[in-house]
């Protein structure tokens, strides 16, 4: 069943949905990891629906719907920073290298 | 991807930067610490690769280094030479050695990091061969500047060893020819003229600890006998500005639960005693703080209320015409501000425990930090990096404690850090990660130190962002360390003003 919604399951926990046409695994990873203080989060990748995130909230006074929105809109920050650091690799690499290049080296 | 495709019709390449959302825009921060705030829907432009060339925005980010629109080799250079410049700390490698005279105390802290012992037990002292192969090692280190800092316990209980191992430094300085400067932690309570006229001569400095107002010092830092230690400090303060001049008297201050909501009046305290700086300094979890937790500790959002207060007030304080610098939001200034990074051992990336500082304990152990001594005197000795009587430099200084130290502390590749826009500004602190945690890489969404240096840079930024003219030249004379009227102003001196 593909669901937008967030859906609220029997075991307490909340589901969401995203595309992986628009999101990859390790922006989807990323973001979970900075709502891991307020949630328990468990990650499912499901051929049809794409990627099932499952929120639980570690605390009563966590409002998980919030939560989700939050997450999801964290998600695309994540996503955008996954492909600036991809467009920008071999730049940040060469800058690194050049940076601690000994200066004589540099000279020479 | 969701950005992929527009990736191709881009006019302009990016470089490599962080971005953050703050003060509802978009912060963006480049490998060389440059910063540029955006509105969020130019933000989106940028980002989508359709900022026209005409464009104010355009010109700043390409001027800034976070765009480029034509050769790579120009802007890859530049970003290189800021790059090392904030990294210029890792260059020199090891150059504070602290020496532990003696774990032997005459106070009995309510949050000592290291339980100390009482003025009688001398088998807590460092004696003069280990004292002799300490000074061995440290003048191996490479660096061309060397501070020994003497600790303890109270160091002027074991005045002897000290007095050794300083003309024991310079002796060997007259040959090796480092800048070579020393350093006495000292509660001042029973120090007397004798030893101030040596610490004159050899131009020791002098750190002590005032924690504020007679009321809050005595509170957590009571003689041994238990009475206050507030007035005999004052009498030591006084004889050593007397004797070794004012500008070699340094205070810190310990923020305990008592403290939260004084920071005005601590402030006031130092400026009424002539101090014209302060750190306002969290209680850090070792010792007796862990152990008095109950009473002395307090949630990260607390201190950083307090801390922002007190910020403010200081402030207020400097706009009135009385200058006063809070070193913590110096230090951070400089590292946003400038080009330049600044050596504080507990916010550097990858850490500083090592590589930019050393401790010999009593006994002749070196650890990486000070932290990892207190951690020891606890029965852990995961950060013990050898002995000065059985290991050379190469076996201490190299070797695996060392080296898993710094794996650990690089906030480019740490969880949580890798992608933060403030991470060319911050650090990490193993050493405190294990200590709490259990381990040197910790889960960084429950982090107090990270949630406290989160809080701290985002009010500093907003005051460099948002605040008025005036505020400006107060951070700029904290910045360069002259009063207001002397200081160098952003618009004046771009040569300092990276941002």
């Amino acid at each position: 069943m593909i669901y937008n919604k967030p859906l609220l399951k029997e075991d307490g926990s909340t589901e969401v949905v995203v595309d992986p046409v628009f999101f990859g695994s390790e922006a989807v990873l990323n973001t979970a990891y900075l709502f891991t203080g307020e949630c328990y989060i468990r990650l499912l990748a499901t051929s049809e629906q794409g990627i099932v995130i499952a929120f639980t909230p570690k605390r009563p006074d966590v409002t998980i719907g919030v939560l989700v929105q939050q997450y999801l809109n964290e998600l695309i920050d994540q996503q955008l920073r996954v492909q600036i650091r991809h467009d920008t690799a071999d730049i940040q690499r060469v800058i690194v290298i050049e940076a601690f290049a000994p200066l004589d080296t540099k000279e020479g | 991807m969701i950005f992929s495709s527009v990736s191709a019709d881009r006019t302009y390449q990016f470089l490599p930067f962080r971005f953050m959302r703050v003060f509802g825009k978009a912060l963006l921060v480049n490998q060389g610490g440059q910063f540029l705030m955006l509105d969020n829907d130019a933000f989106a432009r940028f980002a989508e690769g359709i900022l026209g060339t005409n464009e104010d925005i355009y010109l700043d980010l390409k001027a800034k280094h976070f765009l480029a629109d034509g050769g790579l080799e120009l802007p890859v250079e530049m970003l290189a030479t800021k790059y090392r410049t904030k990294k210029a700390f890792l260059r020199s490698f090891t150059s504070l050695h602290m020496l532990v005279l003696t774990i032997r105390c005459n106070q009995k802290c309510k949050y000592c990091q290291v339980a100390c012992e009482n003025a009688n037990a001398h088998r807590f002292d460092m004696q003069a061969d280990t004292a002799k192969k300490s000074v061995d090692l440290i003048f191996q280190s490479p660096s061309p500047h060397i501070k020994i800092e003497f600790q303890g316990g109270e160091p002027l209980l074991n005045f002897d060893v000290l007095r050794f191992a300083v003309e024991y430094a310079k002796e060997l300085n007259a040959h090796i020819k480092k800048h070579l400067e020393f350093v006495v932690c000292t509660n001042l309570t029973d120090v007397n003229r004798e030893q101030l006229d040596y610490c004159k001569e050899h131009e020791i400095y002098i750190s002590t600890s005032l924690d504020g107002p007679q009321s809050l010092h005595d509170l957590c830092r009571p003689m041994h006998a238990g009475e206050g230690s507030h007035d005999r400090l004052m009498a030591g303060l006084e004889l050593a500005r007397e004797i070794v001049g004012a500008d070699r008297v340094s205070a810190l201050m310990t923020a305990t639960r008592a403290s939260l909501g004084q920071f005005p009046r601590i402030v006031d305290e130092y400026v009424a005693k002539g101090f014209t700086s302060i750190f306002f300094r969290s209680l850090n979890p070792y010792g007796r703080a862990v152990s008095g937790r109950a009473e002395l500790g307090y949630p990260v959002e607390e201190f950083v209320r307090s801390y922002q207060e007190g910020l403010d007030y200081i402030l207020e304080l400097n706009l009135r015409g009385t200058w006063f610098v809070e070193d913590y939001a110096a230090l951070l200034l400089t590292r946003i501000l400038t080009p330049f990074g600044t050596g504080f051992v507990d916010l550097q990336s990858p850490s500083g425990a090592g590589i930019a500082c050393a401790i010999y304990d009593y006994d002749g152990n070196v650890y990486v930090s000070d932290e990892g001594r207190m951690l020891a005197r606890n029965g852990d000795k995961k950060f013990l990096m050898g002995n000065v009587h059985q290991h050379d430099y190469r076996r201490v200084f190299r070797g695996d404690v060392i080296q898993r130290t710094v794996e650990s502390s690089c906030v480019e590749c740490l969880p949580g850090c890798r992608d933060c826009a403030f991470n060319i500004w911050c650090g990490a602190d193993p050493v405190r990660n294990y200590a709490t945690r259990g381990d040197m890489v910790v889960h960084k969404p429950s982090d107090d130190f990270c949630q406290r240096n989160m809080a701290i840079i985002q009010h500093l930024l907003n005051k460099v962002l948002h605040g008025d003219g005036d505020i400006q030249d107060v951070l700029w004379s904290w910045i360069t360390r002259r009063p207001r009227a002397k200081a160098l102003s952003c618009d004046s001196e771009d040569n300092l003003c990276d941002a």
